[in-house]
């Protein structure tokens, strides 16, 4: 079979055809990266007294700043936050260093303040056990 | 002919058009997770953290706190109106609650021989892990203490609890996976289509959180590294705890002494283990059979775990993880 004397034939396409096309393509791309939007994590802290959130603060926007509530001292650092001081006697949220996880809690109990981790928009998980 | 051709590619182009948007839509409806409300408070000395996957979850996270606040009266050695303190300090109470409680965990304290035991709480006094007199009692100190611990020093019968002079119940064991056991039984009676609650780490995983029906995703903490979990265990509903040396923990001359007591030695546990993530029926059992892992070692506690029917991820001293029964964990 010769390739060669087979007719030319013209693509039925027209501009419109195109558009169509290209927009559906448009569409797809879209949709692809929607899905894998919030991969980076952004880590934020809430810094609860007495059962009611009193703080929130985007973790990588912290420069080492100082939070105090109740009988607690906070430091707000890059990607970290901990207790540096407590009136508490047992020491125990001082003691527990660094939270820098999604997930991460720890609690001045006496004191009634609790900070958490957490993540604006990674979701691979719903809780932690420890 | 042509514009024949052409108008069939167009119909063609739009229904295809037509099937992605619709099909991105089902599956988007089927991902979207149901509306969250969540909140972290103290409550049984410990953080409880509360999320509600609910169109309408009306007073869930304030009704769940009341009930481990009213647990707290009932098993809290630390009140002495509670029932266990009541105990404690007269040696009979009655509690229609604690009396099955307390029957299963000497059943599995006899699995343990011993080293489990709920009456364990004279030794941990004398210890104070965790509390701002923490110390390492004297040889003598603990051998005293150890007279009073035993699965023979409580009886119940009933709704009665009795207990031997001296001897001191501490329901630390318990407390939390109990505390998970009330909030499914409430939630059961809710509108909501799913929750996670963690009780200190407790976790009691309840319905479903999207219309798709995924399981939850549960993270277990490393036991030595800070910056990273160890995994993640994918569960349906159920309970999940864990007991690790590393929660609370206190060092002395290099040595470092945990919270997790053998009851026939009156010291921190050296079974070889290090961390046990226990899933389980139950919230008490799961609780509880953290703790007995820990204490017993891995080849026993395998043992146990496959007897009770539930599964775990066991981590020991060497950092080498051991999986036990169907449970489905990544290792990150």
């Amino acid at each position: 079979m010769n390739l060669n004397s087979s007719k030319k034939r013209k693509l039925p396409l027209l501009k419109g055809d195109i558009i169509l096309i290209a927009s559906l393509c448009l569409l797809i791309v879209i949709l692809f990266l929607c899905s894998f939007k919030g991969e980076n994590e952004k880590l934020t802290a809430e810094i609860y007294f007495e059962g009611e959130l009193i703080k929130t603060v985007a973790l990588s926007e912290c420069t080492g700043e100082e939070f105090t509530v109740g009988g607690c001292t906070l430091l707000l650092e890059k990607d970290s936050v901990s207790f540096t001081h407590s009136d508490c006697p047992d020491k125990l949220c001082i003691k527990r260093g660094k939270l820098k996880r999604k997930g991460d809690t720890m609690a001045c109990v006496p004191e009634k303040v609790v900070a958490v981790i957490k993540s604006e928009n990674k979701d691979d998980f719903h809780i932690a056990t420890y | 002919m042509a514009n024949r051709k052409r108008l069939i590619s167009m119909i063609a182009a739009l229904s295809l058009t037509a099937l992605i948007i619709i099909s991105v839509f089902f599956v988007s409806e089927r991902n979207k997770k149901y509306p969250l409300s969540e909140k972290s408070v103290i409550a049984m000395g410990t953080v409880v953290t509360e999320k509600i996957y609910s169109e309408n979850p009306g007073t869930a996270i304030r009704d769940i706190t009341s009930i481990i606040n009213g647990l707290e009266d009932t098993i809290s050695w630390r009140k002495e109106s509670s029932a266990i303190g009541i105990l404690n300090k007269d040696g009979k109470v009655q509690n229609k609650y604690l009396g099955e409680v307390i029957y299963d965990m000497q059943s599995l304290s006899r699995l343990t021989e011993g080293k489990f035991d709920l009456t364990v709480g004279r030794v941990s006094r004398l210890w104070n892990i965790g509390e701002e007199n923490e110390r390492v009692p004297s040889e003598n100190e603990i051998e005293e203490a150890l007279k009073t611990v035993g699965t023979d020093k409580v009886q119940a019968q009933g709704y009665t609890l009795t207990a031997d002079d001296g001897t001191l119940l501490d329901l630390g064991a318990i407390g939390k996976g109990y505390a998970c056991d009330l909030i499914y039984t409430y939630l059961s009676d809710t509108e909501a289509e799913g929750a996670i609650v963690s009780v200190g780490g407790s976790i009691v995983a309840y319905g479903k959180y999207n219309a798709k029906g995924d399981k939850w995703r549960i993270a277990v903490t490393h036991p030595r590294e800070t910056d990273r979990y160890l995994g993640v265990i994918s569960i349906d509903e159920g309970f999940v705890s864990t007991s690790g040396d590393y929660e609370r923990y206190f060092e002395k001359d290099g040595k470092r002494y945990h919270h997790i007591l053998d009851a026939t030695t009156g010291y921190p546990s050296e079974s070889g283990l290090i961390s046990a993530t226990v899933v389980a029926k139950s919230g008490v059992m799961s609780d509880a059979l953290s703790t007995a892992c820990l204490l017993v070692g891995e080849k026993k506690a395998i043992e146990i775990l496959e007897g009770a029917g539930a599964s775990a991820v066991l981590v020991d001293e060497n950092l080498n993880i051991t999986t036990v029964g169907e449970i489905e964990f990544e290792q990150q």
